[in-house]
């Protein structure tokens, strides 16, 4: 109830709806025929062509009862009796018709209920039964108090309207025979959809974030991402481990942290989170990936859990963290737990770091531990500054703060100083604020983090999700899920504070104007703000969990009064998109999607031709079609080549059986990339290859020795034709 | 029969499975109710998270192996009696649904260690929770409690219990027979008192009790020897019962924003005490200079 009660005062405090802009074209106040003489009209009155001269006329507001009319009209001789339905007409030039980016706004004031024509057809009706009204047909329910005057907005067919004279014919109906008022009033107007901001004109035209926003709507059951832009899947859960023994991919994908091998683009691993409830179901995987400049596409070499035996598990794996110096972190969020080692911290609810090289939990003086002196919490993510000694961070619990680590070394987060933050002013205005330093030097401490924030009287932001620090400006910036905002600040050190708090983004009820290939569509940013992920041209990422799961992109030129917002993603059906991370070089986007439908059934091809569907956790990698799949490789070949299909001869398997290695061989009549994929019988992908074949003879090495025994069938895809070949395993 | 013969015969046996064994995959989380009932002799993990899901199938209870369940984020109204069968269950997850009770049933899972039902709309809990003697952990965080059974004494094996986030107006006498009690959270409650032997919990470590309504404690027991963290903040305290001394073990103690003008003595007696947070009281600046001056290896927050 509490939270409910958080949610309704939050979506309350909203600001206005979808920007725009209203030009009227028949104003309130306006002059009206209208007959209130109790007589049934029939249904001749509503059309263009009834003449009406014979009616009374008189100007808006119409009605009786209330006192704030300007024509009064009757009701008939018996107050309690009065006549159900008035009539009312009149006409209007329109010299101009709506453009596309604009809609036909209705205000309509009406006691009780009301039924609109525009030349002759039904346009709108409100507190109406459904069918035809009757002259006997009372409203549905009474009208009362500010609603009696309340001019009520509803969006018209864009069609209602045409050039010339519109004639409009309204009906009022009383919701029962002893009402005591009535009241009637219209007006219309043009409403401009305002386009939002567009700031990436001086980006790079193949910058990841050059694209024009998908169509929002209510998750399909396949991934919507521009038309620009294309995906590879890497894996999904129950894909095998590299070693047989460590079994299949666990579920529920989190965090996916890319960090490249050296700093590199094109090589490296993605720390992939499982949030679990329980070790050993919760904990990461790492996989090694590699980007073949040649096929352009990724392949997964390994894939292998990382051991998290020596510090008694995980649980929960959130979100998490890339640091500057290349491992991983992931973080925990709370469980009950207690501490089963009796090493004086409780089990579950730390920070931990990773070294994706080794997939094993990062040393501190000789032993390996959880970051304890960053607190017990039910973390979600962390990110690292790059002077490798700050670190941001909250919780997503409620009360739930921002904190802030100061490492006593750099790139090492094991000890340090721990603060929280408490704002000057009010948690929805521009206001500064100051860090208050938490004491983290006993395992108790650690344990009761949260507990000592509070008592200092640190800001509640409730539920903090994400904490990220802005390239381009520096800025803090973190969501709060309850009320599905991004706020920002600017961090002037533990000592002078912080300064311009402020959101940045969002609220449950804000309305912004997508820009799409089919104009501006008003979309509800609705709740459930998560995750952040910034590229390196200030481009903010704001994943949903909750609302319509959306991947929104916010523009570092964005405001709440000027928005920029646009739409990058449209998650399959049934799932939340997590853990978004890029390159180095921003050319390639890691995201999962956690729990889709396992009954969605839309079959997609991915950039290494692969036929996917999203009916499973799934990591996938996105990039402009210039950078990943066909697009790219026909971007780099000549185009008389490109048009002729390459023909494939002679494939052949051996040895089949295996016990380990097996070959590929194919015969092409000209060089070409090739794609390899292995499936098991359930269909998951165990093995994916690519390589650049020439003419002739060629021979791909698939390694088979760690998947366990059966049958498995290999799709060798070759521009986009497919061949097939059965393999047994022993 | 020749041995020979009756190896063979139990060889074919096995094979055949007549010995009641299942040639099972290698264990996983099933997360689809369809896949997992075409494996259901060898299911022992079930994650099912479809958000506007409210009714769980009552075809669960054919897992009849099922050692871990999560249903975390769905819309579940209500949990099928049926999920009483499951013998095997140990871990139980519910958080995030809009359960109001649970089934009768909930007693019957004589295995389970585990249950985590935050963030729901449970109203009461009905007293065959007491049957649960393995459960070791209780979450029923964010839920609309305002009273507990006199059955949750009867845990006998419970180690954590969080009822964070409810209405509890009262706590049970029967709390104090949770010997194995480490962790008790009744943070933000309405509790204006609690039972005279509430701080007989000999096992607990950590107490939080904070943002209630307190304004009296109860005698601390000499048997709270193991207590490292008691977090009383933000109630109406306006003293601490002198027997707080006998806390020999408190590490950690939460006393901020209460009604404390006087800072007790008893409390430099506390020679594990390593912090104290005292801030938000009204007790006169001399006297938390003089306590420091008797405490200087004390943190004190004030």
């Amino acid at each position: 109830m509490f939270r409910k009660l958080l949610f309704t005062l939050f979506a309350a405090g909203s600001l206005a709806a979808a920007q725009a802009q209203t030009s009227v074209v028949f104003p309130r106040n306006s002059t009206w025929k209208y007959l209130d003489n109790g007589s049934n009209q029939g249904t001749t009155w509503q059309a263009s062509s009834f003449v009406d001269t014979s009616w009374a006329s008189g100007a808006a507001e119409l009605g009786y009862g209330d006192g704030d009319e300007i024509t009064v009209v009757g009701f008939g001789p018996s107050a309690t009796n009065r006549y159900p339905t008035t009539y009312f007409r009149t006409s209007f030039t329109l010299t101009a018709l709506p453009t596309a980016n604009q809609q036909i706004l209705l205000r309509l004031k009406r006691d009780d209920g009301a039924v609109v024509y525009i030349n002759g057809t039904e346009a709108y009706r409100v507190n109406m039964p459904s069918g035809t009204p009757l002259y006997s047909t009372y409203a549905s329910v009474s009208v009362a108090g500010t609603d009696e005057s309340t001019f009520f907005e509803s969006i018209l067919s864009s069609s209602a309207l045409q050039l010339g004279v519109n004639t409009i014919a309204v009906e009022v109906h009383q919701d029962r025979a002893n009402s005591s008022d009535l009241s009637f009033d219209l007006e219309l107007a043009y409403k401009t959809l305002l386009a939002p901001v567009a700031c990436d004109g001086t980006l790079d035209s193949l910058h990841i974030s050059r694209f024009v926003s998908v169509l929002p709507s209510a998750q399909p059951d396949s991934l919507r991402i521009p038309s620009t832009h294309t995906f590879q899947m890497l894996v999904q859960e129950g894909d095998a481990y590299t070693n047989a023994a460590n079994g299949v991919t666990k579920g529920l994908f989190d965090f996916t942290g890319y960090t490249g091998i050296g700093g590199r683009s094109d090589s490296g691993y993605i720390s992939l989170n499982h949030e679990l409830g329980s070790f050993p179901a919760a904990g990461v995987s790492v996989l090694s990936v590699h980007f073949d400049t040649a096929t352009h596409a990724w392949n997964l070499t390994k894939n292998v859990p990382v051991d998290f035996g020596p510090v008694q598990g995980t649980g929960r794996n959130c979100s998490g963290g890339i640091t500057p110096w290349g491992t991983t972190i992931t973080s925990e969020e709370i469980l009950p737990t207690a501490d089963a080692n009796s090493d004086g911290y409780q089990d579950i609810g730390w920070h931990v770091e990773i070294d994706p090289a080794t997939a094993s939990v990062k040393s501190y003086n000789g032993t390996q531990q959880k970051l304890w002196k960053m607190g017990r919490m039910s973390h979600e993510n962390i990110c690292v500054d790059s002077d490798m000694r700050t670190a941001y961070y909250g919780n997503d619990e409620n009360p739930g703060f921002i904190f802030k680590f100061v490492a006593d070394n750099p790139q090492d987060l094991s000890d340090g100083n721990l603060y929280v933050l408490k704002l000057d002013g009010a948690l929805d205005s521009v206001t500064s604020g100051k860090w208050i330093g938490i004491p983290n030097n006993t395992p108790a401490d650690c344990n009761n983090t949260k507990a000592y924030a509070a008592s200092v009287g640190a800001t509640n932001f409730f539920n903090v999700e994400d904490v990220e620090i802005g390239p381009h400006d520096g800025k803090i910036y973190f969501t709060s899920k309850t009320s599905s905002r991004v706020y920002r600040f600017e961090d002037h050190g533990t000592t002078v504070g912080v300064s311009d708090f402020e959101v940045f983004v969002g609220n449950t009820a804000q309305v912004y104007n997508i820009q799409t290939q089919n104009g501006l569509v008003p979309e509800q940013w609705r709740d459930g703000v998560d995750n952040l992920c910034f590229d390196n041209e200030g481009n903010l990422y704001v994943i949903q969990d909750g609302g319509r799961n959306h991947v929104y992109m916010v523009p570092p030129c964005h405001t709440q009064t000027n928005p920029a917002v646009k739409l990058f993603m449209v998650t399959p059906a049934g799932c939340e998109p997590t853990g978004m991370t890029f390159s180095p070089d921003n050319r390639f986007m890691f995201i999962s999607m956690q729990h889709p439908s396992s009954t969605n059934t839309t079959v997609q091809t991915d950039a290494s031709g692969a036929q996917v569907k999203f009916n499973k956790e799934s990591c996938i990698v996105i990039a402009r079609k210039e950078m990943m799949g066909p697009a790219a490789i026909r971007s780099q070949t000549p185009t008389a080549v490109a048009q002729v299909p390459t023909q494939v001869s002679n494939l052949d398997v051996y040895p089949n059986p295996t016990t380990g290695l097996l070959n590929i061989q194919l015969d092409l009549d000209r060089s070409a990339p090739v794609f390899v994929h292995v499936y098991d019988l359930k269909g998951s992908m165990v093995r994916v290859l690519s390589k650049s074949m020439s003419m002739g003879t060629n021979i791909l090495t698939v390694d088979m020795a760690n998947l366990p025994e059966g049958i498995y069938n290999a799709i060798v895809t070759v521009n986009g034709r497919q061949h097939g070949a059965k393999i047994i395993k022993k | 029969m020749s041995l020979k013969y009756l190896f063979a015969i139990a060889f074919l046996l096995k094979g055949n499975c007549l010995l009641g064994q299942v040639d099972c995959p290698v264990r996983k989380t099933y997360y689809n109710l369809a896949e997992a009932l075409t494996q259901k002799d060898c299911v022992k993990d079930f994650s099912y998270r479809v958000r506007k899901k409210e009714v769980l199938s009552t075809r669960i209870r054919e897992l009849t192996r099922l050692e871990m369940l999560d249903l975390k984020s769905n819309a579940f109204t209500y949990l099928p009696n049926e999920i009483g069968t499951l013998k095997r269950l140990n871990h139980l997850t519910l958080t995030e649904n809009q359960l109001r009770r649970f089934p009768e049933t909930i007693g019957r899972l004589t295995a389970l260690r585990f249950l985590q039902a935050d963030q729901n709309e449970l109203v009461d809990l009905h007293p065959n929770i007491g049957n649960l003697h393995t459960l070791e952990v209780l979450d029923l965080d964010w839920n609309q409690l305002s009273a507990l059974p006199a059955a949750i004494g009867s845990l006998t094996s419970l180690q954590i219990l969080s009822l964070a986030h409810n209405h509890l107006l009262s706590v049970p006498e029967s709390l104090s027979q949770l010997q194995s009690l480490q962790i008790l959270d009744l943070s933000y409650n309405e509790l204006q008192e609690l039972p005279e032997r509430f701080f007989e919990l000999a096992g607990a470590r950590e107490i939080n009790l904070s943002s209630n309504y307190l304004s009296v404690l109860p005698l601390f027991s000499g048997t709270a020897q193991r207590l490292i963290t008691l977090n009383l903040s933000n109630n109406r305290l306006v003293a601490l019962p002198a027997s707080i001394a006998g806390l020999k073990g408190l590490q950690v103690l939460l006393l901020s924003s209460n009604r404390l003008t006087h800072l007790p003595m008893e409390l430099a007696q506390l020679k594990s005490l390593k912090i104290l947070f005292i801030n938000g009281n009204p007790i006169p600046e001399a006297e938390l200079q003089a306590f420091k001056a008797v405490r200087p290896d004390l943190t004190l927050i004030h």
